[in-house]
């Protein structure tokens, strides 16, 4: 048995634990704990589960691939999300006694009830085809793991199993247990997560400044690398979409008290923050050591910084752990919106029926996801586009508490249009500026119906 | 403690900290064939974005006067607001320094100056339905893009004096910009848009009605 394979063989043991230790802790399965739980969860538990969402597959490789690629950019992105958690917080408190007081379990209801089904439903479209997409990137980094390995010599079936593995776990947790296993799997994934994130600030330290900072672009140094517009785009529009993700609402809603959401959710920024500097600067350092693949610029890092393989099967435990710890939440947030898709009359059905629904739409949806990885090129356009397309619900969000922009004629005729728009945009520009005629749209739409029409009344 | 007590103590500490600021900063010349003429002069070519600095360390002063400062009698709040006076300070002191960390430095302040403030706004004043939050959302999107200018002109720098190899000549090139500014002007311009920033703060305050000592109700 040659070294990586003793890497692998830690990495499965890792997930197969997380697996058994989150089936082991085996609470009755209800509605509530399906979709968003009872208000239970300390700060340090809100604070792991979220940041075990935004640290996921996409982090290890694509934040890695980003300061590659664009360097610094990474670190915005970071900036933005620090900036996001903490603004979202100071709101928090207050949308979680709104959700309260209409008696609301998800976002979705709430937007049902205060403007229509409709609404809701293009919401929920859109929702979907977001979480559908980005956990088809949580499968696309496992991919490039796969192909590390091979590039490494080893054979297909040890470097299939950690693949194989989480697959497994994906159909399982999450599928079957809800919000409820997904936040308690977190907190047990986050043990490795946070391991595999030490050991790659250990080797950034170990290897101080590269040599040949030459290789690196000027405009990497100042984030401009994918050009100066997404650098103001992204702090624009990113910043406000943390209003309007129904995975923060979901922790908003199960927090304890709204002192333990507060500081949960900062908690969750700042390491958040601190983790996208690290990812950026392992992509940076391997342009600088030469590696000539972006999209593997993590694992390279890797190849070239440790020796020991060991110390590499707890840095793959933690990647896979962490695929899982976002892939879980995605899977959960889709079906979800499946459900408020397809089923209009759900609130009228036997509950245990509706848990079963809602389990046999998470079985499908996995497998759909990993079909449509095999579709995806780019880790990073793909993340980049799902996260800018939630942009075209600011402003109908924004309709949920002012009653002078609830248009109901405008939330849906701007969302609507908005998707349409950023489908356009996806096929004639890049992905990374297609939210521009989408969110353009959007605008204009919300700002004919707040002037001409009239605010919805309350259902 | 009474809010205006705890603003007073602020206001000690601003004038104690713009003392030891200036004390650091400006250098007595003595002009040996000219007797009683004491001239004063800067040891820093950064000349242009201590100033303004300076004038920033000035409005802030004024904004936190004419706030209404209930927040103050909250321990946190009292003593976050004296040392985050005196990290503005210490800031204004770093600017002499050759040493580009000060930058990263500043890039800090200014971000966490602007979250305590969204913070503040959206804990204290507003509700979630008020429409004129949009303006301190406005104010930290705003503050973010230049925290991250300011920090990245500052690693730029750094890693220039670590690496000879790179291409660290033109900080044009790497904005994608054709005409040619030096690193201060580019702090220069980052600092003056946080002071423009910081009077938008101001005025907005004054307007809204805060300012005013009969006024209750901020919103």
């Amino acid at each position: 048995m040659n070294s990586i394979q003793v890497a692998i063989i830690i990495s499965v043991f890792f997930q197969l634990s997380i697996l058994i230790a989150v089936y082991w802790w085996s609470p009755k399965v209800t509605l509530q704990s399906y979709v968003s739980d009872d208000r239970i969860y300390s700060w340090w538990k809100i604070a792991l589960t979220t940041t075990g969402t935004i640290v996921g597959g996409g982090m290890f490789i694509g934040i890695s691939k980003v300061g590659y690629e664009a360097g610094f950019y990474g670190v915005l992105l970071g900036l933005v999300y620090l900036v996001g958690f903490f603004m979202f917080s100071s709101y928090a408190g207050k949308l979680r006694n709104i959700m309260e007081e209409k008696r609301c379990l998800t976002l979705n209801e709430l937007i049902e009830k205060r403007f229509s089904y409709r609404v809701m439903w293009v919401f929920s479209v859109t929702n979907f085809i977001i979480y559908l997409c980005l956990l088809s990137a949580q499968f696309l980094a496992i991919h490039a793991i796969y192909k590390f390995f091979i590039d490494m010599g080893v054979s297909i079936e040890w470097s299939i199993l950690p693949g194989v593995v989480a697959l497994v776990c994906m159909l399982t947790y999450p599928v079957f247990g809800g919000l409820r296993r997904d936040i308690v799997s977190d907190l047990l994934q986050w043990i490795f997560i946070g391991l595999g994130l030490i050991i790659f600030v250990m080797l950034l330290i170990d290897q101080g400044i590269p040599s040949d900072l030459g290789r690196i672009p000027a405009t990497h140094w100042t984030g401009a690398g994918y050009g100066i517009v997404l650098v103001i785009a992204t702090v624009v529009f990113l910043v406000p979409t943390f209003f309007v993700r129904t995975d923060l609402w979901q922790r908003a809603n199960a927090a304890r008290s709204e002192k333990d959401l507060v500081i949960g959710l900062r908690l969750a920024g700042l390491i958040s923050f601190f983790s996208y500097i690290v990812f950026t600067l392992v992509g940076m350092s391997a342009l600088a050591n030469g590696v000539v693949s972006s999209e593997r610029a993590s694992v390279e890092f890797l190849r070239i910084a440790l020796s020991d393989k060991v110390i590499f099967g707890f840095v793959l435990g933690g990647f896979v752990a962490a695929v899982l710890s976002t892939a879980d939440t995605y899977i959960n947030n889709m079906t979800i919106h499946l459900e408020s898709i397809f089923d209009k009359n759900r609130y009228g059905n036997n509950i245990k029926s509706r848990v079963r629904r809602l389990q046999a739409f998470s079985f499908v949806l996995v497998l759909a996801a990993l079909g449509l990885a095999l579709w995806f090129q780019d880790i990073v356009d793909v993340f980049v586009a799902s996260f800018s397309l939630l942009i075209i619900f600011m402003i109908p969000i924004l309709g949920l508490w002012n009653d002078n922009w609830s248009s109901e004629q405008g939330a849906f005729w701007g969302m609507l249009l908005g998707l349409v728009g950023f489908s356009i945009g996806l096929m004639l520009l890049s992905p990374k500026i297609a939210f521009i005629p989408a969110v353009t749209i959007c605008l204009l739409v919300q700002l004919i119906f707040r002037f001409l029409g009239r605010p919805v009344s309350e259902h | 403690m009474h809010a205006d007590a705890l603003k007073n103590m602020n206001n000690v500490h601003y004038g104690a900290c713009f003392s030891v600021v200036f004390a650091l900063t400006i250098v007595p010349k003595i002009d040996a064939n000219q007797t009683g003429s004491v001239s004063f002069f800067m040891e820093s070519s950064a000349v242009l974005p201590y100033i303004i600095l300076i004038v920033y360390f000035f409005v802030d002063c004024i904004s936190s006067n004419v706030r209404r400062g209930d927040h103050l009698s909250h321990p946190i709040y009292s003593v976050g607001s004296v040392v985050w006076i005196w990290i503005l300070g210490y800031c204004a002191i770093a600017l002499k320094s050759p040493d580009p960390i000060k930058y990263i430095l500043l890039s800090f302040y200014f971000l966490v100056a602007r979250i305590i403030q969204y913070n503040y706004y959206s804990r204290h004043v507003f509700e979630v339905s008020d429409v004129s939050r949009i303006f301190y959302h406005a104010l930290i999107v705003i503050g973010i893009l230049l925290s991250f200018v300011l920090g990245s002109i500052g690693a730029y720098q750094y890693f220039a004096t670590k690496s000879a190899s790179a291409d660290f000549e033109n900080l044009d090139f790497a904005y994608g910009f054709n005409f040619s500014i030096s690193t201060d002007g580019y702090v220069s311009i980052v600092l003056f848009v946080m002071l423009i920033l910081k009077l938008l703060e101001l005025w907005k305050i004054c307007i809204s009605g805060e300012a005013s000592p009969e006024n209750g109700d901020v919103r």
